[in-house]
């Protein structure tokens, strides 16, 4: 990406109960598919969803409590609808770990 | 004839109540947080101190196995959280401790319930405190031991746990004891490495402080060349107490004793150290002594019979698998007749220190019936039975193969240390475990494990160094370049205390693709070096130094030296 290029991005987090890897969706909500997540393209936005994230997790009330720790902007790369992440470690992060078949994701050794 | 040797430490009702009383707290707290009564920055220090880190793609709980001793009850256990909680396996630690890579948080007050149930825990595993000691894996039967560390280890347990002083130090604070001449423990790299010695025919320590790896690796300087057993406790205390006061706070990467050594020097810090001891010596009124007595009765004692070879003699002559296991993995014990068996974790192709529950439980079995109900976790993360006598151990040998668990490759080059990695860890910059599995693999299909002989590998996936590689007679770390893993190796390090050395850098770093070949030529260089096939890697290299591995790895990949 070009210094005045930004995006794509996504917001990512852990979901505070189990740990796994989220996303935050246009609804706002969360989702564990990265194919559900809202995808960023402008600066200003994605400080703006940043920040809807950081709320979320800050959300509390009798019914209502955080599911949501750290969020943070992940870098994409789209190339003909088909997703993939800028850092090894994302793409780690998203499939799992390499070592065992029972991680989220099946995974392919890279 | 019968010959006694302590045993396992017996937990007294105090020591349950404290671990009963801790997880009831940390259940409050686990609440509170998903209730929302805590911010997660408020819940951090209160989970790592109970040992429970947020990784890459779930929680982990760290558990403690102090001094790395455990029983088959306790094994079994840890085989019966990982069924219930995890995913059916456990991580062994390069630090004696058993992690769990995929609980809930939901599940954690549960599993240290069940901890809590047969004298185990995760306190202190984690956070700015003093960690689980660490101890030789062979204590209590290494024949070159002077004494038995282990009452001491257990002395120093109890005294840093929950020590109000030490609760919130700079930064985490690590602390290695052994007992014998041949140093299991890596004591010289640890903030405070105390190593029995005897002098006139008194019991003493040598003090080594300051020593460590990460991303500034130093040996320890011994500030204290014999200190009488009895003062032992406070001057450990007068020095972490010290460094507690001086050590940076500003800077996490400064705030180790290492540095606040270094900053003031060791004369200096010495002194500080002696001033403080003469305060508080007499503060404790012996009290340690008489606590280290009653600790060592608590150690439970046990009678090692002499027993006949049986078909011991036969089956080592008729059977080759078995005579290479006995070779590679089994020690001699200081009781005539008995022997020490390491259990290797390192079968060829899977993630090193990694059990399956089932493993687990065939494990304590095994201690149970022959190894008078005790185990111990080395830091090359692997199981040691500790008083095996020989007459058993081609019975054993054969549950073992059945199990999948007989690899004869102790101190051999699939023997591979190695920290999880980025494939867990959140703090890693390249995997470390898909390395040592490949090159487990390549070796044993080249056929050379037993034709190199002892070549000791250790992958860390960050400037961390929890897989020790400053340490490997091969060291590999991992890092991240331009979104790639990425892969430098060091060569020549090496542990024990006489001859301790940090591994030196080869060069420029390797791809993901390249380090198994580059690691493939290493051996192979060496190979054709050896004076001998007596000739260790480690030996060629302090013969020759790096100059002609280097020349001939970077003739071979020449473009990592051009883009370094």
């Amino acid at each position: 990406m070009k210094s005045d290029e930004f995006g794509p991005v996504v917001v990512s987090a852990n979901d505070l109960l189990t740990g796994n890897v989220i996303f935050l969706t246009e609804k706002p909500d969360w989702t564990t598919n990265i194919h559900e997540a809202y995808v960023i393209n402008d600066k200003a936005e994605s400080c703006r969803w940043l920040l809807e994230g950081e709320v979320q997790q800050s959300l509390f009330s009798d019914n209502l409590f955080s599911h949501v720790v750290d969020p943070y902007l992940v870098e994409l790369k789209i190339d003909k609808e088909v997703i993939s992440f800028c850092a090894f470690k994302e793409a780690l992060r998203y499939y799992g770990p390499s070592n065992y078949f029972h991680g989220k994701r099946d995974w392919e050794i890279v | 004839m019968e010959s006694e040797i302590g045993k396992l430490y017996s937990y007294s009702g105090f020591d349950s109540e404290f671990i009963k009383e801790r997880t009831r707290q940390f259940r409050e707290q686990v609440n509170r947080r998903i209730k929302g009564f805590l911010t997660e920055e408020e819940f951090t220090p209160l989970r790592l101190l109970n040992g429970l880190y947020l990784q890459t793609h779930s929680y982990m709980l760290r558990v403690a196995i102090p001094y790395g001793v455990l029983n088959s009850e306790q094994l079994t256990q840890l085989a019966f959280i990982a069924d219930q909680w995890d995913k059916g396996y456990g991580h062994f630690t390069t630090r004696q401790n058993i992690q769990f890579n995929w609980p809930n948080l939901v599940d954690i007050p549960e599993i240290l319930d069940s901890l809590a149930g047969v004298g185990m825990h995760a306190v202190q595993t984690s956070g700015n405190t003093i960690r689980n000691i660490t101890s030789d894996p062979f204590a209590g039967a290494a024949v070159d031991e002077i004494e038995n560390p282990l009452p001491y280890a257990e002395l120093l347990r109890q005294w840093s746990t929950d020590h109000q002083e030490f609760q919130f130090l700079p930064r985490k604070f690590k602390i290695a004891i052994t007992g014998s001449l041949n140093d299991r423990a890596a004591t010289r790299f640890h903030d405070i490495g105390l190593r029995i010695m005897l002098k006139n025919g008194q019991l003493g320590f040598e003090v080594s402080v300051g020593g460590g790896l990460g991303r500034t690796p130093v040996i320890g300087t011994v500030i204290r060349e014999f200190l009488p057993k009895e003062d032992f406790l406070p001057y450990v205390e007068s020095v972490i107490s010290v460094w507690n006061l001086l050590g940076r706070r500003d800077n996490k990467y400064k705030a180790r004793i290492k540095i606040t050594l270094r900053e003031l020097g060791s004369k200096e810090f010495q002194a500080l150290v002696e001033k403080r001891f003469d305060e508080i010596r007499n503060t404790f009124n012996g009290a340690d002594s008489k606590t280290l007595e009653d600790i060592k009765l608590q150690f439970s004692s046990v009678q090692l019979i002499e027993m006949p070879l049986g078909n011991y003699q036969n089956r080592h002559k008729e059977n080759q698998g078995f005579r290479n296991w006995v070779k590679n993995n089994v020690t001699e014990h200081k009781i005539t007749g008995y022997t020490i068996v390491t259990v290797s974790l390192k079968t060829h192709g899977n993630t090193p220190g990694d059990a399956t529950s089932e493993q687990m439980r065939m494990v304590a079995n095994l201690a149970k019936q022959y190894s008078y109900d005790e185990l111990r976790i080395s830091k090359e993360q692997n199981i040691v039975l500790p008083h095996v006598h020989r007459s058993a151990l081609f019975d054993l040998y054969s549950m073992l193969l059945k199990a999948g668990l007989a690899s004869a490759n102790v101190g051999l080059i699939s023997d591979i240390v190695a920290c999880p990695g980025l494939d867990y860890c959140k703090l890693a910059t390249a995997r470390s475990i898909p390395l040592a599995k490949e090159l487990g693999v390549r070796f044993r299909d080249l056929d050379l494990e037993q034709k190199i002989g002892i070549l000791k590998i250790k992958i860390s996936g960050c400037i961390n160094a929890c897989g020790h590689h400053h340490l490997g007679h091969i060291g590999i770390l991992g890092l991240e370049r331009a979104g790639k893993e990425s892969y430098q190796v060091v060569l020549g390090g090496e542990e024990s205390t006489e001859t301790s050395n940090i591994g030196k850098n080869l060069g420029p770093g390797f791809s993901k693709t390249e380090i198994v070949p580059v690691i493939e030529k290493l051996v192979n260089i060496y190979l054709a070096l050896r004076l001998d096939d007596a000739e260790t890697f480690l030996e060629t290299y302090k013969r020759v130094g790096i100059t002609p591995f280097s020349k001939e790895i970077y003739q071979e990949f020449p473009r990592r030296k051009k883009n370094a």
